[in-house]
């Protein structure tokens, strides 16, 4: 693969359907503005008054993949962003949320809402403590705000950080924490995407990857995977392209 | 709303009572599978066994407020199929054809739905 934008496109081919059960349809309003893409196809589905709803996903060969009530699905498009050392003891049930919508384009994402999924990706990190964690930020301002997180990743963890950034000769990058290792990208794809990839150490099971594209000012279209092969695709693209390990 | 304990009204209960059937009434209005299974039908007499199998996976997600897996789904898809739609096919409930996995509401009792607060009764 040539390009970010190659890894995002691949993601877009598989298929799935989210179908959204609830007594009043216009309750996937929502659901439908966040995913219909030409990855993910939204279908309404009504119940019975008395029930709660749920969202089911499907995969591209139609089959039930998981179901979780619509409450839990709506507070994971609104999560609470949290440090990565500062775990919690509903640890697995915030992976179990977060796996349910893995590849699974979505298409307007703010700020908050990728904060709180790269804090996904930081704490599989923190907790496998080893391996490297490849960071890409659009500019350097972005960098500045999450410097003091990758600083404490490499003092603290075993894990190696390694961050991406556009140039920018007017910023000052020598605000950016020392212990971290910093890559300069000179007008390429780096101003264009948010990514996070953790190669989790050489073990498949611990592989996780964040990538998307500020389409428009602070909105995000992109994906998140545990596919070890999408996380292979994209480490080997960061190490051939920008010369790094 | 607890899947095991839900408020049926007074009223309700006496006219299941004193209603046809009231004895099996009782016994499948205690599960809260085949509840799901009956509100489902009220509003779709007809279904497939693995449509209802994807409905009542995602109502027990409602209830346990977890992710259901795939693994989850079959399980509950073997119990409609062995368990559930044959005891409400045997009470009359419902015609449930285990060949062309098929079920259609036969024969609820109104004061079931009511007691289900499906209906406005």
């Amino acid at each position: 693969m040539n390009r970010l934008a190659d890894v995002i496109d691949g993601v877009e081919q598989r298929r799935k359907t989210i179908e959204v059960y609830a007594t009043d349809p216009e309750d996937a309003a929502d659901v439908e503005a966040q995913f219909a893409t030409r990855n993910v196809r939204v279908v309404k589905e009504r119940l019975p008054p008395i029930e709660a709803g749920f969202v089911l996903v499907r995969d591209a060969d139609d089959r039930f993949a998981r179901a979780m009530s619509l409450d839990a699905f709506r507070r994971l498009l609104s999560p609470e962003v949290r440090l990565p050392w500062k775990l919690t003891k509903t640890d697995t049930e915030s992976a179990d949320v977060f796996d349910f919508l893995q590849n699974t384009v979505f298409t307007s994402y703010d700020r908050r809402q990728m904060l709180a999924a790269t804090r996904e990706i930081e704490e599989r990190a923190w907790r496998v403590d080893g391996g490297t964690l490849y960071v890409g930020f659009q500019n350097t301002d972005a960098l500045a705000a999450q410097t003091s997180v990758y600083g404490r990743f490499a003092r603290d963890s075993g894990v190696t950080v390694r961050v991406f950034v556009e140039d920018d000769p007017v910023a000052n990058i020598v605000d950016v924490d020392v212990d971290v290792d910093v890559i300069v990208d000179d007008g390429g794809e780096i101003g264009e995407y948010w990514f996070l990839v953790f190669d989790g150490d050489g073990n498949d099971l611990q592989k996780c990857a964040l990538l998307a594209e500020e389409r428009s000012p602070g909105r995000y279209y992109g994906f998140w995977t545990y596919d070890p092969w999408t996380v292979d695709d994209v480490v080997s693209h960061l190490r051939s392209h920008y010369g790094v390990e | 709303m607890d899947g095991n304990a839900e408020d049926i009204d007074a009223e309700v209960l006496r006219s299941l009572a004193e209603s046809d059937r009231a004895e099996e009434s009782f016994r499948v209005l205690a599960e809260p599978r085949v509840r799901d299974v009956l509100r489902y039908l009220f509003e779709h007499s007809k279904v497939y066994l693995d449509r209802l199998a994807d409905v009542v996976a995602g109502l027990e997600a409602t209830r346990t407020d977890a992710v259901v897996e795939g693994i989850d789904r079959e399980t509950v898809r073997v119990l409609l199929y062995h368990s559930v739609l044959p005891r409400l096919d045997a009470a009359g409930f419902v015609d449930f054809d285990p060949e062309r996995k098929v079920v259609t509401e036969a024969d609820v009792p109104p004061a079931v739905y009511a007691a289900l607060g499906v209906t406005g009764e």
